[in-house]
């Protein structure tokens, strides 16, 4: 790619609300106070399976401010889907507001309204809930048996498919090498610092929301439906979010609290603990996966056979997008004749699955990097050489007829990777026999930039020229931490041609923000939104430069705008914007502005690779992870620290994934670990040096050339480290958190 | 019942309940919503707060047991309108993201700075080994604190 001199695009700009939250005035949810606010608070099952006999409210009725408590006969009888987020999305409605019926530990049996949120925290705890427990389903073998009752009518498996490609048994009964291996995944915790928080009021008949969520036009569309008003009566407005990574990308309390405002006609704030986080909001679908790959006597990737049994929770929520979402990542990594993927997804009496950062593909590479790496131990290849000699060119087709690949940038991934990191001295050298052994292992990896190729992936932008020359942006962006107005900020001054500060992107209002359903998830914000802010800025700039053609009388091409003022081409001024947005006014009646729909058509990959290197302690099953080399295919860096932020990041949620982070279930299927004290996420001291190579090869559909980071980044890590920690071993390893006592387990066997 | 504290530089006589939580009477009583909740049990850091130059969890300490001691929160690093070089770091550094963790760390290195102005990298670490953070994965937080260092040394 030809080197472009850009003005804010490629340089670490500070992001625009850090003043804001290094003082601590931004507000999040839980800071918005309301006159008579109420607040509410969820009293949640602590049984796996049941069916409530009786709710006793009378003692928690006795506590000073209890306004109402709100039972499933309280609430509309509605069921419905957190997943879907189009009118006409059809996967299965099964999720009540309330429930008598509870079947997890967390679903929701009851909300308490009351005057002040400790009222409502104590008789939440003083309910009594007669249970009639039943048996719980807690693992996909029982999920999977036929003569283990169905937990909702539909059964216990309500998603199965096939999708294949090439001659896939003619490719398996000739190969001379079959690899196999289950990998299994673990439930994970999303683990925003933020827990979830909605506030909710009535105000003028509109129904209005706060929410630190993804999708506000999902959210309206279903409080639209619980309610019965019209959409243009519901407002959800996109609030600032200590975290989501998917957790709050599904609407969980917002159907709730909206419910509630909507009754009450009173402000509403609704607030969970971090045990309701962990237990009754959504967590990473869990997965166990047979993976069978078929290897030629040259090292050639003949073929795949994965059978994928995802383990959605006890609601539907998105087991069949999810599912798909893995096939979609099984097929642009590396090139092969054939491959079969089943795909289950089964219901259990556990936490709820949803989307999770990286959707799918934390599981999927999970599943196919250590099965790779395996292979290559297996047929005494260098697990790199093994790669490189199997990945894909952009000038692959996706073999199941999705969207072109793309600029591929997989190759220079791992040999720039692998140089930095010291690949082949490190694989080669001896693990060491003592307590203590290195080990070194990789992964690759490949993800998404939108929806195109899938759902529908338009979205749409505003922009006005105000009379005092600052750029006024309308969009439904919603930007949950990673920085995402200012890189649209950054990439509309210089498209526009306009000082950043004067740029103002606002965040999703859904009465006020052009329609956008698909919101902020799947890494669609730079690639797509990105774009079309860029395409919008352009034109915005083309009807600036033609009016001051006009007033200055002066051809449109003598003309640019330049750092906010119009130019001629020697960089002389001529006029400012300020002057010429008022003698638009005056001469012509008119308001500089674009209204821009923008439809993405290319969904290429973003490519990446983890390197890393263990020490594992044989006697204590300890794992320290001593470095991390992180190579992405990220097209362009638009603001690079804001890129290396989004790896550091994915990795520490990533290598979490890898060696702690399980919601670990109780043989009655309640949850063993609802709190951060049992729930481990990694901190600062185990968090290893990493290292960061960008591959800016420019991506074709992007604004300037850039892709995404956000779920790429989250992904390579935990494969490459269960490689390394077999690497060190010699174990073969495939049950994910590798906790120590697993490792101990894993060492006992061989 | 009556407590007695300073809190950010000022003298404040606060009316709480015998068992009301520290970080209930901040963000309550006082406005102080920098102070945020994460876990309700001292595992997240996130409602860190200084009391008496050391860092504490606002979450697990009753309001009157800050009855007479000097009480920072992100709110009073400012000093005259002139952020504490502390936030400037954070800000310079990308140690913010969502920045919902951000007082309580840079409640956790300040708290440090005040016993040792010029600590290690891996005194930092310790520092901050309470507070978690999804999103920074660290690092570029511990750079903002050794930024400081460079600045000393280039004195700025």
């Amino acid at each position: 790619m030809e080197t472009i001199k850009y003005n804010v695009v490629g340089q670490s700009v500070l992001r625009l609300d850090g003043l804001e939250k290094v003082t601590g005035t931004i507000k999040y949810t839980g800071d918005y106070t309301a006159a008579g606010m109420l607040y509410a608070r969820l009293v949640t099952s602590d049984q796996a399976s049941a069916k409530i006999l009786s709710i006793d409210s009378a003692e928690a009725l006795k506590v000073p401010g209890v306004v109402k408590i709100y039972t499933a006969a309280d609430v509309p009888k509605v069921l419905y889907s957190a997943h879907n987020w189009l009118m006409d999305m059809s996967d299965l409605e099964d999720e009540p507001l309330l429930t008598m019926d509870p079947k997890h530990d967390g679903d929701r049996v009851a909300i308490v309204v009351a005057e002040t949120d400790e009222a409502a925290i104590t008789a939440a705890r003083r309910i009594r809930i007669d249970y009639e427990p039943r048996p719980a389903v807690i693992d996909i073998e029982s999920a999977l048996d036929e003569s283990t009752p169905g937990i909702h009518s539909y059964g216990n498996v309500p998603f199965d498919t096939v999708k294949e490609f090439g001659s896939f048994d003619q490719v398996f009964s000739k190969a001379p090498h079959i690899i196999e291996d289950t990998v299994t995944t673990p439930a994970q915790h999303h683990a925003a610092i933020e827990c979830h928080v909605c506030l909710a009021s009535m105000e003028d008949g509109v129904l209005t929301l706060k929410t630190p969520c993804q999708i506000t036009f999902q959210v309206q569309m279903m409080l639209s439906r619980i309610t019965g008003l019209p959409m243009t009566q519901v407002r959800i407005i996109k609030t600032a979010t200590g975290g989501s990574f998917g957790g709050k990308s599904q609407p969980v309390l917002e159907p709730l609290c909206g419910y509630l405002a909507y009754d009450l006609k009173k402000s509403v704030l609704m607030t969970m603990d971090r045990a309701q986080s962990i237990v009754s909001s959504r967590r990473r679908n869990s997965v166990r996966g047979r993976i069978r790959l078929a290897v030629s006597e040259e090292g050639k990737i003949l073929g795949r056979d994965l059978d994928v049994v995802t383990d959605t929770g006890a609601y539907f929520s998105n087991g069949a997008a999810v599912s798909m979402a893995m096939l979609k990542k099984s097929v642009r990594l590396y090139k092969m004749e054939s491959q079969r993927y089943r795909a289950r997804a089964v219901i259990t009496n556990t936490p709820v699955g949803g989307a999770a950062r990286g959707y799918g593909s934390p599981q999927i590479h999970a599943l196919t990097e250590i099965n790779i790496e395996n292979a290559a131990r297996v047929l005494k290849l260098d697990p790199l050489d093994f790669r490189l000699a199997n990945i894909v060119s952009g000038s692959d087709a996706d073999p199941m007829g999705g969207p072109a690949l793309g600029n591929v940038q997989i190759e220079a991934c791992l040999r720039q990777g692998a140089a930095r990191f010291g690949w082949k001295e490190k694989y080669f050298k001896a693990p060491g026999s003592g307590r203590y052994r290195t080990g070194v292992g990789m992964a690759a990896i490949v993800h998404g930039n939108g929806y195109f190729g899938g759902f529908p992936e338009f979205t749409a932008i505003q922009l006005t020229l105000m009379p005092d020359g600052t750029i006024l942006v309308n969009s439904a962006l919603h930007d949950l931490g990673c920085g995402t107005l200012t890189v649209a900020s950054q990439i509309i001054s210089e498209a526009l041609g306009v000082v950043l500060e004067k740029v103002k992107v606002l965040e999703a209002d859904t009465l006020r923000s052009p329609y956008d359903p698909a919101g902020t998830q799947a890494c669609r914000v730079t690639f797509v939104c990105g774009e079309a802010a860029r395409q919008g800025a352009e034109q915005l700039k083309e009807k600036i430069l033609k009016r001051a053609s006009e007033l200055l009388d002066l051809p449109m091409v003598t003309l640019q705008l330049k750092d906010s003022i119009i130019t001629d081409l020697s960089g002389l001024p001529l006029m400012d914007l300020p002057t010429l947005a008022s003698k638009c006014h005056r001469s012509f009646g008119e308001t500089l502005c674009v209204s821009f729909d923008y439809q993405a058509s290319a969904n290429p990959g973003s490519y990446g690779a983890n390197f890393v290197e263990v020490e594992v302690d044989t006697w204590t099953g300890f794992v320290q992870v001593k470095q991390i080399v992180a190579a992405h295919d990220i097209g362009k860096a638009i603001n690079p620290e804001f890129v290396r932020g989004q790896i550091y990041g994915g990795i520490q949620m990533n290598l979490g994934y890898a060696l702690c982070e399980e919601i670990v279930l109780n043989e009655d299927g309640s949850v063993k670990n609802k709190s951060f004290s049992k729930y481990h996420v990694i901190n600062a001291p185990s968090m290893p040096p990493v290292e960061v190579i960008l591959i800016e090869a420019g991506e074709p559909g992007g604004p300037y050339g850039a892709k995404s980071i956000g779920e790429s980044s989250s992904v390579a890590t935990a494969p490459a480290v269960i490689n390394a920690i077999n690497h060190a071993l010699g174990t073969r390893l495939s049950v994910l958190p590798a906790t120590p006592e697993r490792i101990i387990e894993a060492l006992s066997d061989y | 019942m009556k407590i007695n504290l300073t809190i950010n530089h000022e003298n404040r006589e606060v009316e709480v309940e015998p068992l009301e939580r520290l970080i209930d009477m901040l963000r309550n009583r006082l406005g102080l919503t920098s102070v945020k909740e994460g876990c309700g049990e001292g595992e997240c850091g996130a409602c860190t707060i200084i009391v008496d130059q050391r860092a504490v969890t606002s979450c697990t300490m009753l309001a009157v047991q800050v009855n007479g001691c000097e009480v920072l929160t992100t709110e009073g690093l400012q000093q005259g309108g002139e952020l504490d070089r502390l936030q400037e770091a954070f800000i310079n550094n990308g140690a913010i993201q969502c920045g919902y963790c951000t007082p309580g760390m840079l409640m956790s290195v300040k708290a440090l700075l005040l016993q040792r102005p010029d600590p290690s990298k891996e005194e930092v670490i310790k520092a901050i080994e309470g507070n978690l953070c999804r999103c920074t994965g660290y690092h570029p937080i511990i750079k903002a604190v050794e930024s400081l260092k460079e600045e000393a040394v280039h004195g700025q």
